[in-house]
């Protein structure tokens, strides 16, 4: 057990490398700089800030991204540094082992992404909007945020094991199957982790009219569907992930 | 309970045998691996600490598989011959991260520091590890190995990358833990250093063991190739003639000694080693012959494995 539990420590700090955070920080930069400009001429809405914002850069482009740099990472770190054989040989099981790696993520994934929901919400009530408090605005995205990242930190830390170019993969799977097939009409969208984000963004910000342009073609399901769903998928990946790791040997990994 | 058994163990990849049946017992002392690349040292080594499965057959530590049971790893520990690293670590920093990672806990540091200084790391213990030479990084990889006290060392070529002097050091340590009771198995394709440090030597070729045990007790098997012995004698001529009268030898090769003009040595072939040691005193004596010099030609380990090779791909070497 305290093998295990270092390994989770050894993970989260081994995650926290200042590339990997140069970039979520000029993602959030970027963003935050729309918002500000934006709510410098003219302050924010609860409604558009939620749909502009928080639907479509943030859960459809920071969310992911930042995801699959630090779940790809999971794994994929020690197999291109090849230091993945310091680990195997330790008294730690292969699932134990790619649980500890996920658990070291998640801090940092869920610190990040909750922080950035945060912070956007910050710059927008620094412009004199949402006409909200500012804890009551960040809280009504902040499940939805970190539900999301479960699922997404668990998909692509599942990618991360299984495929050595994962991150390509990742990128490839954001754009076409979470970015545009999110836009395609019809129950094909519901392959996407974003689908369900979006469900229980709308779900939580309904009341201040956050919701999809066209119900009738988005065709959301219930917050709390998207919510169980996209705690499932963050716990099956992870499930899946533990066993196909335990059946790799180390030369399938390097 | 042997600290390491290996009983039928095979590995295949595709259709490439990487291991093939292969039955050893270790026990504790130093163990020498030796083999051609390919010869499927690494693969033994990557099954016995857990990082590949098997294909056939079993790699037991203390009676416990080691692939299925992962705390039997506890007991173990290994330097692998890559040279990857968590670059951005420290030498100390890394050697103690791998301690926790085996269970130590408030010990880490400590057990960290004394791996450091028996591998001669202690001096450079601050330093990243990106930033030190090859013979630093092969000293932090064995600390690393060494930190949690194992009962078991598998060492892949630990020597590479190490200054003469630093070898010496290294091999001294095996010696002072297989003393202490731990079982090393070092492969290195450094055959005199291996030898220098155990007669135990494990011979492998083709994924197959091809001879196992003693190395003086190796080479008595090969009965295809006569022991070659240089022997410096006073009356060299008298001494070869009765020698191939007696039997003892199946051929003798005069050679000019080195820097004389008209002394020759004698290369004798020696089919029945035992024999010939115990009559050659007796027919000095008789003949009235002193003996300055008796040095056997080919009983290293390089020779013998050179042989062993050459049986094995059906011809003589």
């Amino acid at each position: 057990m305290n093998s295990w539990l270092y390994l989770v420590y050894f993970s989260f700090r081994r995650q926290l490398r200042p590339r990997r955070l140069v970039v979520a920080f000029i993602l959030f930069a970027v963003i935050a700089l729309l918002v500000g400009f934006r709510g410098f001429f003219e302050p924010w809405k609860v409604k558009s800030f939620g749909r502009w914002i928080i639907a479509l850069p943030f859960c459809r482009f920071f969310l992911p991204i930042i995801t699959l740099t630090l779940g790809t990472a999971i794994i994929g770190d020690d197999r291109e540094d090849k230091t993945l054989v310091y680990l195997s040989i330790r008294p730690i099981s292969r699932s134990s082992m790619y649980l500890a790696k996920l658990l070291g993520s998640l801090p940092l994934a869920l610190g990040i992404s909750l922080g950035a929901v945060f912070g956007l919400c910050a710059v927008a009530s620094f412009f004199g909007g949402p006409p909200l408090p500012l804890s009551e605005l960040a809280w009504m995205f902040l499940p939805t945020i970190a539900c999301g990242t479960l699922a997404y930190l668990a998909f692509f830390g599942w990618l991360g094991a299984v495929f050595r170019h994962a991150t390509l993969i990742g990128i490839a799977h954001v754009f076409l199957v979470e970015f545009f097939m999110g836009q395609v009409p019809g129950v094909l969208k519901r392959i996407s982790i974003s689908f369900y984000v979006r469900c229980m963004l709308y779900d939580a910000g309904g009341e201040h009219g956050i919701g999809p342009r066209n119900q009738a073609i988005f065709q959301p399901v219930g917050g709390d569907e998207a919510a169980i769903t996209l705690i499932s998928v963050a716990v099956g990946f992870l499930l899946l992930g533990m066993y196909w790791f335990s059946r790799r040997e180390y030369r399938d990994l390097t | 309970m042997n600290p390491v058994s290996i009983r039928d163990l095979a590995k295949w990849y595709g259709e490439i045998a990487g291991l093939n049946k292969v039955n050893l017992e270790l026990q504790p002392g130093i163990t020498g691996l030796v083999g051609p690349n390919g010869a499927g040292k690494s693969t033994l080594m990557k099954i016995l600490t857990g990082q590949l499965k098997a294909s056939y057959g079993e790699a037991l530590i203390f009676g416990k598989d080691v692939w299925k049971t992962p705390a039997a790893r506890r007991r173990l520990g290994y330097s692998p011959e890559g040279d990857s690293f968590y670059e951005d670590m420290s030498v100390l920093a890394f050697v103690r991260a791998m301690g926790r990672l085996c269970g130590l806990g408030g010990s880490a540091d400590a057990l960290a520091r004394e791996a450091l200084g028996k591998t001669g790391a202690l001096g450079f213990a601050g330093k990243r590890l990106k930033a030190c030479s090859k013979g630093m990084r092969q000293r932090a990889k064995l600390a690393q190995a060494l930190v949690h006290k194992p009962d078991i060392l598998v060492l892949d070529e630990p020597l590479n990358g190490i200054d003469a002097t630093g070898r010496r050091e290294m091999l001294r340590l095996f010696e002072e833990l297989a003393g202490a009771g731990a079982t090393v198995i070092v492969s290195s394709h450094i055959l005199e250093e291996i030898e220098a440090v155990t007669s135990r030597i494990v011979f492998l070729a083709q994924g197959k063991v091809i001879a196992s045990g003693a190395l003086a007790e190796v080479r008595g098997l090969l009965k295809d190739h006569p022991l070659k012995l240089l022997v410096t004698a006073s009356d060299p001529r008298k001494l070869g003639a009765r020698l191939l009268e007696s039997g003892l030898v199946t051929g003798i090769v005069f050679q000019r000694r080195a820097g004389e003009l008209a002394e020759d040595d004698l290369v004798l072939s020696v089919p029945q080693v035992e024999s010939f040691y115990r009559a050659l005193p007796g027919l000095a004596r008789e003949l009235g012959i002193g003996i300055d010099r008796l040095v056997p030609l080919d009983a290293s380990a390089e020779a013998v494995f050179g042989y062993l090779v050459g049986e094995e791909m059906g011809g003589s070497a």
